[in-house]
């Protein structure tokens, strides 16, 4: 059954080399009958992960992934690790924007691995992340598809504290976003950010613009995604404060992405868009995470 | 065949070689069509943001990793390279621009030199084995002639800042001269680019050009255009 740690190890791991917080989570989720089951959840601070909410009526659970200091440091490094066993339905999400804080020293590092096995479903909706003047961040997630799962992805991130005027302050953004299947690469989207070589902020670039957003919809085998992409683009028409586009991906997949000004519109268009996704991809009606 | 490595690299960066680059615009229609790009100094912003954004740390990095692999004739390296890069262009319309240029420049060369792993990159093209990017393509061709590495990244640079002046030069009213003063102006540019590419590899690929990402996902559903991509 469940074997849960409550987080007892030392939150900082500061050396004369090295300051920083190592912290990992692992999480395994399993069909059980018609429910999905978290069967392992240890975690060390700063990461932690609260109890699973079980949904209505289609097996699946929502969790909520968080760091409880609030944000993320330079130095530390974080590293999680989620399995979906065959036929689980998981929901992960964040309470709140992910925040990288200044540092003078090495960049927080924060990896993600999500395997899913056959026919495991999977909506992965963090919010963004915000990087704050000074902040260097190492951001990888990566998602292994099984055979038959399906997958939503939303990657997004700020240019800075936008509301405070805040542009391109930050030293260092590194994301590498990398969804495969059967070892073979469908999605890689690797960015670098490095604001005092280079700042993309006009025409091709942010187009500037403060927000950046992905959705990514993946499923291995499907024969709907010309639909599919009509559908998301209908939806992005109707959506006026955001600038985006559709496109079907190298194979078993589409790509939704777009611009926005404010944060408000972000969750707005991300919240729209998800939920035309669920319905596309999975046949589920909307969800109300409770944050939005 | 001329020993000269010199006369292959001027064939094969020339507007004359049959890659088929002059059917894309690589997202610049869409922006003109849309009005964000109406003279010269909008075209020079587009071309810098898509060789900084993605040409410059993505395609000229395969350039010279996909020499280095020549090299070695490691044939299993280059398909992994050339999937990746095939994963790491999600616009329908880019990857398509850049499996075409890549299939074309893998043909002409594999019947020209006759050189092994030309053909059996070209062969696996052909069979659907493999999606033959052209910067892969532009790269294992360096490594049959002789090209330094550095060399062809520039090449290649100066070859897509070519192509892309040339779909300028048909979309907007500048004049060849306008033309001319772009392609000068980008030498420092390229220049900067293709040093930076020096020593890195495979694992230190990156792109960052999402407005020209999303113009070449709307570029796909344009009622009227003279251009693939």
């Amino acid at each position: 059954m469940l074997q849960s740690s409550t987080g007892s190890a030392p939150a900082f791991c500061s050396t004369l080399d090295r300051v920083g917080r190592d912290g990992t989570l692992s999480l395994a989720f399993e069909r059980r009958g018609g429910d999905t089951v978290l069967t392992e959840r240890r975690f060390t601070l700063p990461l932690q992960a609260l109890e699973p909410i079980p949904l209505e009526g289609d097996g699946s659970v929502c969790l909520m992934l968080l760091n409880p200091t609030g944000g993320v440091l330079g130095g530390d490094r974080l590293r999680t690790e989620i399995t979906l066993g065959p036929g689980a339905h998981v929901c992960l999400t964040t309470p709140s924007a992910t925040r990288v804080y200044r540092t003078l020293g090495p960049p927080a590092v924060q990896e993600t691995t999500i395997r899913l096995g056959k026919g495991a479903l999977l909506e992965y909706l963090p919010d963004h992340v915000i990087p704050h003047p000074g902040s260097a961040f190492h951001q990888s997630l990566t998602v292994e598809m099984g055979p038959k799962s399906r997958v939503i992805l939303s990657d997004a991130f700020a240019i800075g504290r936008l509301a405070r005027e805040e542009r391109w302050r930050f030293r260092e953004l590194v994301s590498r976003t990398s969804v495969t299947s059967r070892g073979r690469p469908l999605f890689l989207d690797w960015i670098r950010l490095d604001p005092s070589k280079r700042t993309p902020e006009g025409l091709g670039g942010m187009e500037g613009l403060g927000y950046l957003a992905t959705l990514g919809l993946f499923a291995e085998g499907s024969k709907t995604w010309e639909a599919t992409a009509a559908a998301l683009e209908g939806r992005l028409h109707e959506l006026s404060l955001i600038q985006g586009g559709v496109t079907p991906i190298v194979r078993d997949g589409v790509l939704v992405r777009f611009f926005s000004a404010s944060a408000h519109d972000l969750t707005h268009a991300t919240r729209g868009l998800w939920t035309l996704a669920r319905q596309l991809l999975l046949g589920l009606p909307a969800l109300d995470l409770r944050k939005w | 065949m001329s020993t000269d490595p010199l006369l292959g690299l001027l064939q094969f960066a020339d507007g004359l070689f049959p890659a088929g680059g002059y059917a894309h615009s690589f997202g610049l229609e869409y922006y003109v069509q849309a009005g964000e790009i109406r003279d010269l100094a909008g075209v020079e912003a587009f071309i810098r943001s898509h060789l900084e954004g993605t040409a410059g740390p993505c395609d000229a990095v395969v350039v010279v990793s996909a020499l280095a692999l020549g090299e070695v004739e490691d044939l299993d390296g280059c398909l992994a390279l050339d999937e990746t890069l095939d994963a790491m262009k999600p616009v329908a319309e880019f990857r398509e621009a850049s499996r075409q240029m890549g299939r074309q420049t893998l043909r002409v060369a594999a019947r020209l030199t006759d050189h092994p792993l030309l053909r059996l990159v070209s062969d696996s093209v052909e069979s659907g084995g493999t999606p033959g990017h052209h910067p892969l393509a532009f790269g294992l061709v360096g490594s049959a002639l002789g090209w330094p590495p550095q060399v062809a990244a520039r090449t290649y640079l100066y070859s897509t800042t070519a192509l892309l002046v040339g779909a300028a030069l048909r979309l907007l009213p500048l004049g060849q001269l306008d033309g001319q003063r772009i392609l000068w102006a980008a030498g420092p540019l390229i220049e900067r680019l293709s040093r930076e590419t020096e020593g890195k590899g495979p694992a230190d690929l990156w792109s960052f050009a999402p407005g020209i990402e999303i113009a070449g996902m709307r570029h796909a559903r344009l009622d009227a255009r003279l251009f693939r991509s």
